[in-house]
């Protein structure tokens, strides 16, 4: 996170902050994350690409979603903690009551015969996109066996041998880290 | 079935815990709220669960809104709003608390090694999360290349998430 520029910040209020966070949300049916970046970077210049990705990268590192950890930094960096709360409002407010009348004609008519074979085609295809988004990190890792090692156990335990997350993570964690710690910042081989 | 406020406030306490683990997304906690509320509690039913997991995956904006809409069907908005800020408040204060720190050389190698060791874990998480949701998905053993099905394409073309889970409703509408 860099937080110092040299180029004077353009003017941006809590106003400006709760509509682009509104315009990303409404855009990003099925991942907002692309159109945070072209919002953020090429449309309103807030941020430069670099510090785009570096926000990115500290929003998937801290717990939370992702995005909404983005929102609370650039609104943090512009309105303090009034630009967080404008820019979160913004993300969330429309999507929410959009999802909640989804789940209100679920609750209405999800189990009417028809309707319900439809929800569980949609269920096992949401699922099958879950497992394609982990596919895609987990091809993003370093081909070493410590790092894919990592993914399998992690998988193993949570997903086959349904052990709870919590104690799971709080096991595997400083492991990895340690894995982590081992590896060179730069150049593919194995210490 | 729908669980009494004795019965949310502990879970609105569980939600804020997990969510301080919930690296990488509010999708590496589900299949421990689906413990929670499927497999203990008996709120809702597998099919009723991974049908809401997937109606937030099919709207527009961030997913952490899977729990707003799994809050609803305990128990409608007041529900929705709770189970929303019970899971987003601890990770938002420790995200705006930190913005205040300020990095430095080995603020970068502490990020670093973060981000290496961490990601192998989330990545394996969410591939454990698609795992448990097709199996909860109601559909059964079809359930399982109807899944294959949608994440070949999506890994395979560039086509919206949203036309591959619709797609994968018609199937359901008609095969099931």
């Amino acid at each position: 996170m860099q937080e110092t520029t040299l180029q004077p910040l353009p003017p941006v209020g809590t106003r400006n902050l709760f509509m682009a966070f509104l315009r990303i949300a409404v855009a990003g049916v099925g991942g907002v994350l692309p159109h945070a970046q072209h919002q953020l970077v090429e449309r309103e210049r807030w941020l430069t690409q670099r510090e785009f990705a570096d926000y990115l990268s500290a929003g998937q590192l801290l717990p939370g979603p992702n995005i909404v950890n983005v929102a609370i930094m650039v609104g943090a960096r512009y309105q303090g903690l009034g630009g967080s709360l404008a820019a979160v409002a913004g993300l969330m407010v429309v999507p929410f009551f959009f999802v909640i009348a989804l789940a209100a004609f679920y609750r209405s008519f999800g189990e009417e015969p028809y309707v319900r074979q439809v929800f569980h085609g949609i269920s096992a295809g949401a699922a099958g996109l879950m497992i394609a988004t982990g596919v895609k990190l987990a091809r993003a890792q370093p081909r070493q066996a410590w790092a894919l090692g990592l993914v399998a156990t992690a998988f193993g335990l949570v997903g086959l041998a349904r052990l709870p997350l919590i104690p799971v993570l709080l096991a595997l964690a400083p492991i990895a880290l340690w894995l982590a710690s081992r590896t060179p910042a730069k150049g593919k081989q194995t210490p | 079935m729908s669980p009494s406020w004795d019965d949310l406030w502990p879970f609105g306490a569980r939600l804020a815990l997990l969510s301080m683990f919930s690296i990488g997304g509010a999708n590496v906690v589900l299949p421990e709220i689906h413990r929670h509320v499927v497999t203990d509690q008996h709120w809702m039913s597998d099919a009723q669960f991974g049908s809401l997991v997937a109606l937030a995956q099919a709207s527009p904006g961030p997913n952490v809104l899977v729990i707003a809409v799994l809050g609803y069907q305990l128990g409608g908005m007041l529900t929705a709003a709770f189970t929303m800020l019970s899971f987003m408040t601890p990770t938002s204060v420790l995200t705006y608390l930190l913005t205040r720190l300020r990095g430095g050389e080995r603020h970068e190698r502490m990020v670093r090694i973060l981000k290496l060791g961490l990601s192998p874990l989330t990545a394996g998480l969410v591939l454990a999360n698609g795992w448990i949701l097709t199996g909860a998905s109601g559909a059964g053993y079809a359930a399982y290349p109807i899944a294959l099905g949608a994440a070949g394409l999506a890994l395979a073309t560039r086509l919206n998430p949203v036309w591959v889970i619709l797609a994968c409703g018609v199937v359901g509408a008609i095969i099931l």
